[in-house]
């Protein structure tokens, strides 16, 4: 009897011995750090089977007799989130980053700046010295100092302004958000829209897939429109009659690549086209008529645009001067960059 | 305990309320000490402690049950990759423990430009914008292409044909609005505790999600800014 109370005695004491052990090995368990998965497994042994990769290899390289244009010279931006440029009447060179507009020389040095209420999307300058400063749904008239004269509304709900025209009667503003180019005067009155969808009129109206939808007034007097969708420039009278197109998608140096290109564009002082697109960063020349011409800057000038799918940059917008030099607002650089013809081409 | 009875000419014994006449102190009562323990008197010191680890066990106790099921009614995880962190390596299609892959790609119709020229679905330099095979990006066939109206054309995605390899996706993210993305598919997934791809992913895009939101759509916002179209 004794022995057996001993028995159970020394089990009751084990058993709570071990319970507390366990208990005690379980909290330790509990607390410790979880290894990393990482390094607790390694990478499997697996053979892979090969896949066929999206390739664009052969587009990124651009043939040497092509690209007639040099770089000249370059500057920062002062901001970050460098976006639209454009040059004044008197010689400045403005720029956009986030809600900042800042007028620089052609050097770089900083002439003056503004703060806008809200990001700017696009800007234009017109003849007598004045800025238009497009926000999303509005558009800002300031004179050279940056001091506001005029604000007005968007013609229409959801309007997402993409790009501005100023000439010295008439301003044009594109409306992504509507599909919609606007013609107004230098007091904000609608005085009509161009290029909608008429069959009759042999118009296809606009296809905007993503919010790049340049234009500009050519010294031909006529507006000149991107129609991204469908890779074309469209010339319109002031009074919307359509006059001219060109232009094909293609991902060959001739055409616009992917689904919606050229995503901004310039003229030169002899009537040419300077295009920008997005996807294969490339600025290219195209004749008057629209013929390709010359590259000035092909994908392997901005090797950064391909490194991470995720961080695709927005594409560069173009402006050019007299002199036939090109300025091109390298977003992922954030820096100017400019670009003169080769004495040789 | 009976309420002390007053006397007229005198106090009475509050302890034991015996009611006789004189000073309190005549009263030989042994109710004296026991007066603490009456409602509304001073505790002792040790009662006062004791009721106070009485308390706090009694509180640590709730605690810690509280904290258990909470720790319990967690909710469940489920893997999912995270579309701004992707960058559409192809592992997806090699590495899940499933053939074909539980990830495949879909289609965000919201973001989606609706491109005649979809450069998801055709390959970048086309011979001609028609479905035939050789134009197309998807090496399975697994994207539909329906011609809506002139010029649009919705994309679907087949999902029994997709093998996850993200080469649509590359051609889309490049050129176009982004609205094609790879998601783990819960309808198949069967949620590995360490999923294989997960590993193995060069971009840490894989992520556990709750299962009541198992997908982890873009936003439109993603790029540089909500698309018009």
């Amino acid at each position: 009897m004794k022995q057996s109370e001993q028995h159970q005695d020394l089990s009751r004491r084990r058993f709570l011995r071990g319970a507390g052990l366990l208990g005690l090995g379980g909290a330790v368990g509990m607390v410790s750090p979880r290894p990393a998965p990482a390094a607790a497994a390694a990478k499997p042994a697996r053979a892979t089977e090969a896949r066929p990769a999206y390739d664009l290899e052969r587009f990124r390289k651009t043939d040497p007799a092509l690209v007639r244009y040099e770089l000249a010279g370059r500057f920062d931006s002062p901001y970050p989130e460098l976006k639209r440029l454009c040059l004044g009447p008197d010689a400045s060179l403005w720029l956009t980053a986030g809600k900042r507009v800042v007028a620089l020389d052609l050097q770089g040095g900083k002439k003056t700046e503004f703060t806008a209420s809200e990001e700017v999307r696009c800007l234009a300058a017109a003849p007598d010295g004045r800025l238009l400063v497009g926000l999303k749904e509005r558009i800002e008239v300031v004179d050279a100092q940056g001091r506001r004269q005029a604000r007005w509304d968007a013609p229409a709900k959801k309007a997402w302004f993409t790009s501005l025209a100023a000439g010295p009667a008439d301003v044009f503003a594109s409306d992504a958000g509507n599909r919609a180019v606007y013609r107004l005067d230098w007091n904000g009155k609608l005085l009509g829209r161009l290029g909608e969808k008429d069959k009759a009129a042999g118009v296809s109206g606009y296809v905007v897939p993503s919010p790049y939808f340049d234009l500009e007034i050519g010294s031909d007097n006529l507006l000149w429109v991107v129609n991204p969708g469908f890779h074309r420039f469209q010339a319109f009278t002031f009074d919307g009659r359509l006059q001219q197109t060109w232009g094909d998608p293609s991902f060959a140096i001739e055409g616009f690549c992917g689904c919606c290109n050229p995503s901004y564009f310039t003229r030169l002082a002899d009537g040419r086209f300077v295009t920008s697109e997005k996807g294969l960063a490339r600025i290219k020349v195209y004749s008057a008529a629209g013929k390709f011409e010359s590259v000035v800057a092909g994908p392997e000038e901005f090797p950064k645009y391909f490194e991470n799918l995720n961080a695709t940059p927005i594409p560069m917008d173009v402006a050019a001067d007299s002199a036939g030099r090109i300025y091109v607002a390298d977003t992922l650089g954030n820096q100017v960059r400019i670009y003169r013809r080769k004495e040789s081409a | 305990m009976p309420d002390p009875k007053p006397t007229p000419g005198g106090g009475a014994c509050g302890p034991c309320g015996s009611g006789e006449a004189g000073a309190p102190a005549a009263c030989n009562c042994d109710a004296a000490p026991r007066a603490a323990d009456a409602v509304g008197a001073d505790p002792t010191r040790r009662q006062f402690f004791g009721g106070a680890v009485r308390g706090a066990f009694v509180f640590l106790l709730g605690a810690v049950t509280s904290l258990v099921a909470r720790h319990s009614q967690k909710e469940r995880t489920v893997w999912q990759i995270d579309p701004n962190k992707c960058i559409a390596c192809t592992n997806c299609a090699n590495y899940c423990v499933l053939t074909p892959s539980a990830v495949k790609c879909v289609q965000h119709y919201p973001m989606c430009g609706y491109c005649k020229l979809c450069t998801g679905y055709f390959e970048p330099q086309p011979n001609a914008l028609t479905t035939a095979a050789e134009n197309q990006v998807c090496p399975t066939g697994a994207i539909e292409r329906k011609a809506l109206e002139d010029p649009y054309y919705e994309y679907n995605i087949k999902e029994e044909l997709c093998i996850g390899c993200a080469k649509c996706v590359v051609g889309c993210v490049l050129f176009g609005n982004g609205s094609f993305a790879l998601q783990v598919r819960h309808d198949r997934c069967v949620n590995c505790n360490e999923c294989a791809i997960a590993v193995v992913c060069p971009a840490d895009a894989f992520v556990r999600v709750p299962a009541s939101q198992p997908y982890l759509l873009k936003n439109r916002d993603h790029k540089d800014e909500p698309h018009a179209a």
